[in-house]
């Protein structure tokens, strides 16, 4: 088992996903591992190595096809699709790599969102939108819709709506792939900023090189396995 | 959590004007296909009805020169004939004189329409004619099991008849209940009602009989009303008897026909005539029921009766007419609807013989109610595939969208609410527009009538609601196909979709 330290928020035991394509397509074929409360953790590896997969199982997106994954002490396999979304509604951020804002709502209103879903009065959601558009330094832009917004404002909106119900934990999946090396920075400032101050774990699957500097543990994955991880102790930022 | 979804959906509407433009559009057409489907299904059901009430009404002479009248009883489902004896024929009339009456009916008034004092004075120079009198007639239905709308509904001509020729009674020899029509003429809610016609006898409640008369959705410039069969007036009336006139649509039958029981039957082909269903009440009863159901008194009747010295006359009288008035059609009963065919077994053979009639097809309603059945299910099946597709396309363009809001903790049902009161905003506008739209049009011609715009607002209403609650409820039930499909579908499948 691969740890990141002894404190646990989250935990994959024997972790695997076949996709059935073909004769059938291993993406990850084994994961143990256990991230810290407050953690920073980096996932890297080529392209097709699985990262993406072992993200998405962590944070519930997808069922595994054997093992289990613990957040906060519930298992995700005792967990019907609706326990399911109410733990991603209240425990897990999500970061994409193509940011996948709403294109209906403003940028006030895809932060939002998840707010009003877990029942915050619209008054207090609107304060708390108001305070993370303004933390990700979008206050400017919280009426404009994401076609009006860059590919980095969309992305930094993308991040306060993960922040929205202060979950546990924020996966973030490439959330740099997109944007160029300016922009990319930033957002990875923006993440350790907010893994400093509020003490939420971050997930974060990225092959870029010079984000490793970034992290706490940096996580190696080869060919569907978790091959190693470095503990970087604080990283950078 | 589930009024976030409902106020994001009607905010999506309210602002994805491509998508809700295309979805409404599709919906209106959708809608205007069902709006004019049920139009044509009403009006052919409709259609059908009048035509049938028709057959003892307007443009038609009814006239006898060969009678079959009531057999001795009833067999379930059948209606039993028997020829007058070929002696009798040419003086059916010392028998029967409740046939003393031929009904000739003018057509609606338009630019050759005469007055009356013309008619009269035509009238003049053709012997035989004892009277002219306003027809009194009105559709009605017998209503079995009560009123409303649990009962069946069996239509039926109600016909205010003029009891001047009825006065003497006389039985019939040959049919037992066969009293003349005679009751008192001071507006008694009394009905004689067809013996061997389709009234069926569970319809009479201690002898009282329930009918339904249509009321007065508006009036015509012609000053005849526009009957709404929506809406109907319940009568009750005594029944007083059951009459066994004969004479209604011709239909040919073959009858087995013989000299006696040793004799072999012959197969011939005979006119014979069918009981019209009708419900007969004494004219001034029938004046009360007119007004109380319409509003107004009978001042205008869509025909006229005529009363022959003899039927015998009325084939003559109806060629003279037609004669002296050109442009119009007259006709005997009802020459225009041959009956397209005819089940019978022989019932027995003999003098005289009897069929006993399984099934009378009437031309034109058999069609006009094929059409609405095909027309009807076809039209609608496309208005409802329309539908389907609309919603198909609602959903698989938004699978991304979808995706997401499962990724940020939405759970399935608050995905199939979202679609689904998107579907309720899209139906309920897109149906509205199309049904006006279709409405539009035919109410315009409404503006240049006599008829009431209020009441014909309140049936467009009415056949709104139906329209847009056909539309809607097909979108809600489609709706949740594809939108449970989406919602139980991984996110990473939905995002991976992308």
């Amino acid at each position: 088992m691969v740890e990141t330290n002894d404190r646990p928020i989250l935990r994959a035991t024997r972790l695997a996903r076949r996709f059935p394509v073909g004769e059938g397509v291993w993406a990850l074929k084994r994961a143990d591992l256990t991230i810290a409360r407050g953690a920073f953790v980096l996932v890297t590896g080529p392209s097709g190595c699985g990262k993406t997969t072992l993200l998405n199982l962590l944070g519930g997106l997808d069922r595994p096809t054997r093992g289990d994954v613990e957040v906060g002490g519930v298992l995700f396999s005792k967990l019907n699709e609706s326990g399911l979304a109410r733990l991603r509604r209240r425990e897990i951020g999500f970061v994409f790599q193509f940011f996948n804002l709403l294109a209906d709502l403003t940028a006030a209103e895809n932060v939002e969102l998840p707010m009003r879903m877990v029942g915050l009065r619209k008054a207090e959601a609107a304060k708390r939108t108001t305070e993370l558009l303004e933390a990700v330094g979008m206050s400017h832009r919280a009426r404009h819709t994401p076609f009006e917004l860059s590919g980095g404002e969309q992305q930094r909106v993308a991040v306060a709506r993960a922040l929205a119900n202060q979950p546990s934990i924020v996966l973030a999946d490439e959330p740099t792939g997109n944007l160029d090396s300016k922009n990319s920075a930033e957002i990875m400032e923006l993440f350790k900023r907010f893994n400093r101050g509020t003490g939420q774990t971050f997930v974060i699957v990225s092959h870029a090189p010079g984000f490793a500097d970034y992290a706490d543990h940096v996580v190696h994955m080869k060919d569907g396995e978790i091959t190693g991880i470095d503990h970087r102790g604080g990283g950078r930022g | 959590m589930g009024l976030v979804f409902v106020k994001m959906a009607v905010r999506n509407v309210a602002r994805n004007w491509n998508r809700t433009g295309l979805m409404i559009a599709g919906m209106a057409v959708a809608a205007a296909m069902m709006t004019v489907t049920t139009a044509l299904s009403a009006g052919y059901a409709e259609g059908a009805a009048v035509e049938w009430r028709q057959l003892v009404g307007a443009d038609i002479l009814v006239y006898a020169d060969l009678y079959a009248y009531a057999g001795d009883g009833e067999e379930s489902g059948s209606w039993q004939w028997r020829s007058l004896p070929a002696d009798f024929v040419g003086d059916a009339v010392l028998f029967r004189p409740d046939l003393e009456r031929g009904y000739l009916s003018p057509s609606p008034a338009g630019p050759d329409t005469f007055g009356a004092g013309d008619f009269l004075s035509v009238l003049d120079d053709i012997p035989g004619v004892a009277d002219v009198q306003p027809a009194r007639l009105l559709p009605a239905y017998v209503a079995v099991g009560g009123p409303g709308a649990g009962s069946r509904r069996i239509p039926v001509v109600l016909r205010g008849r003029s009891i001047a020729g009825d006065l003497s009674a006389r039985p019939l020899p040959d049919v037992p209940d066969g009293r003349y029509f005679n009751p008192s003429d001071d507006g008694r809610p009394v009905a004689l009602v067809n013996r061997h016609g389709p009234v069926p006898a569970n319809a009479l409640s201690d002898g009282r009989l329930l009918i339904e008369v249509p009321t007065a959705a508006g009036w015509s410039s012609d000053g005849l009303p526009v009957l709404d069969h929506s809406r109907t007036l319940a009568i009750e009336l005594e029944v007083l008897g059951r009459f066994s006139l004969s004479l209604g649509p011709r239909v040919i039958v073959n009858l087995a026909q013989g000299a006696g029981p040793e004799t072999e039957a012959r197969p011939m082909r005979k006119e014979v005539y069918i009981d019209v269903p009708e419900v007969w009440v004494p004219a001034a009863t029938f004046d009360l029921i007119y007004e109380d159901a319409l509003g107004r008194p009978l001042e205008r009747a869509s025909q006229l009766c005529l009363n022959l010295e003899s039927m015998f006359l009325a084939k003559d009288i109806a060629q003279s007419l037609a004669e002296v008035l050109p442009g119009r059609t007259v006709v005997t009963v009802p020459q225009e609807v041959a009956a397209s065919g005819i089940q019978y077994v022989p019932y027995r053979t003999g003098d005289p013989p009897v069929v006993v009639v399984r099934r009378v097809y009437y031309p034109g309603t058999a069609v006009t109610m094929d059409i609405k059945a095909e027309l009807s299910g076809a039209a609608f099946g496309v208005a409802g595939l329309l539908v389907v597709a609309n919603m198909y396309v609602l959903v698989t363009q938004r699978r991304r969208e979808i995706g997401v809001l499962k990724a940020v903790g939405a759970a399935s049902r608050d995905i199939v609410l979202l679609i689904l009161v998107e579907a309720v905003g899209y139906s309920l506008v897109g149906a509205g527009l199309g049904f006006l739209a279709v409405r539009l049009v035919t109410f315009l011609p409404l503006l240049g009538s006599a008829t009431s715009l209020v009441e014909g607002t309140a049936l467009t209403v009415r056949a709104g609601l139906l329209v847009v609650g056909l539309t809607t409820g097909v979108s809600l039930l489609f709706g949740v196909l594809p939108a449970l499909d989406a919602a139980r579908t991984s996110v990473v499948t939905l995002l991976g979709d992308q």
